[in-house]
């Protein structure tokens, strides 16, 4: 039975790049991914190697899902987790740059515009909740705090839709310069 | 025709991933058989990510210009096979022409160049 660890730590949605490179930080100290859920990660004790590790986006049907895992079984890519619709994979890149699932930077930003979509989608969601929804006047304390909850989650996930966009930017910004 | 010339256009002009896919898919592949046509074209391949792979056949599916051809089952691993429509070809041709027709133009100007500088 091999040593396990379990780390808590949070990233956010914006931040998938950062993430895959701490678990390949991790994996270069022998601590490879067995499994996560939000903000808790799973780690199973082993050799230190060289493993790139990387995240992808995607809503998928049950049929849509094996096609599209096996694409990645083929290219020598292992599916560790799908949490929420990421799908976290590896592959061993014992020499040379790591290699990353997406070859060009049109697939790239259409990741992250498959993010924006759902992004979007929750954000408009909750500014319909917040600025349409009328408490009962006997919860005035609880109302406020709820209220000041709402306006958190919305200036939060503003903040990501902004962030997503910078990321999407970036990237074509990137690929102009060559 | 003109029908299915100006559906093509709306496709151009295309990544160099799409295009390589397209081309690949001149005869039913799968997935892998794309990954390995494409990476071994002659006049340099190019190195397909699987992410990018899965997005470019979504693509070209819903837009017509590749179809599901069954089921291709080798040893125990059973994997989709794609080919090119009517559309899809239609496409590789109208892009290769408009690749050719700026190819041309960039050596009208080369072989100016090279006559200038002996």
């Amino acid at each position: 039975m091999a040593e396990t660890r379990r780390v808590f730590k949070l990233f956010f949605v914006w931040q998938d790049e950062r993430e895959a490179a701490w678990l390949t930080q991790m994996a270069a100290e022998g601590w490879h991914l067995r499994s996560l859920t939000i903000g808790c990660y799973t780690f199973e004790g082993g050799e230190p190697a060289a493993v790139a590790y990387r995240l992808d986006y995607r809503r998928l049907t049950g049929a849509e899902r094996d096609e599209y895992l096996g694409l990645f079984r083929d290219a020598g890519w292992e599916r560790v987790a799908t949490l929420a619709n990421w799908h976290y994979f590896r592959k061993a890149a014992p020499e040379g740059p790591l290699p990353d699932i997406f070859s060009d930077t049109a697939s790239r930003v259409d990741k992250y515009r498959r993010v924006l979509g759902i992004l979007v989608v929750i954000l408009a969601l909750n500014v319909v909740i917040l600025t349409t929804q009328r408490l009962p006047d006997a919860m005035t304390p609880a109302r406020e705090i709820i209220r000041l909850l709402q306006a958190g989650a919305v200036i939060l996930l503003g903040w990501a839709v902004l962030r997503i966009m910078a990321q999407i930017s970036r990237l074509k910004r990137d690929a102009r310069r060559g | 025709m003109a029908n299915l010339d100006s559906q093509a256009r709306r496709h151009l002009p295309l990544t160099e991933a799409t295009f390589a896919i397209l081309v690949a898919l001149a005869e039913p592949r799968h997935g892998y058989g794309i990954m390995q046509a494409v990476a071994q074209a002659d006049g340099g391949g190019i190195r397909l990510g699987p992410g990018t792979l899965y997005g470019a056949l979504t693509k070209l599916l819903e837009g017509g210009l590749i179809a599901r051809a069954g089921d291709s089952n080798t040893g125990d691993e059973r994997r989709k096979l794609y080919v090119l429509t009517p559309l899809g070809r239609r496409v590789v041709r109208l892009e290769s022409e408009r690749l050719d027709r700026m190819a041309r133009l960039g050596r009208q100007i080369i072989d100016g160049w090279e006559e200038d500088h002996g």
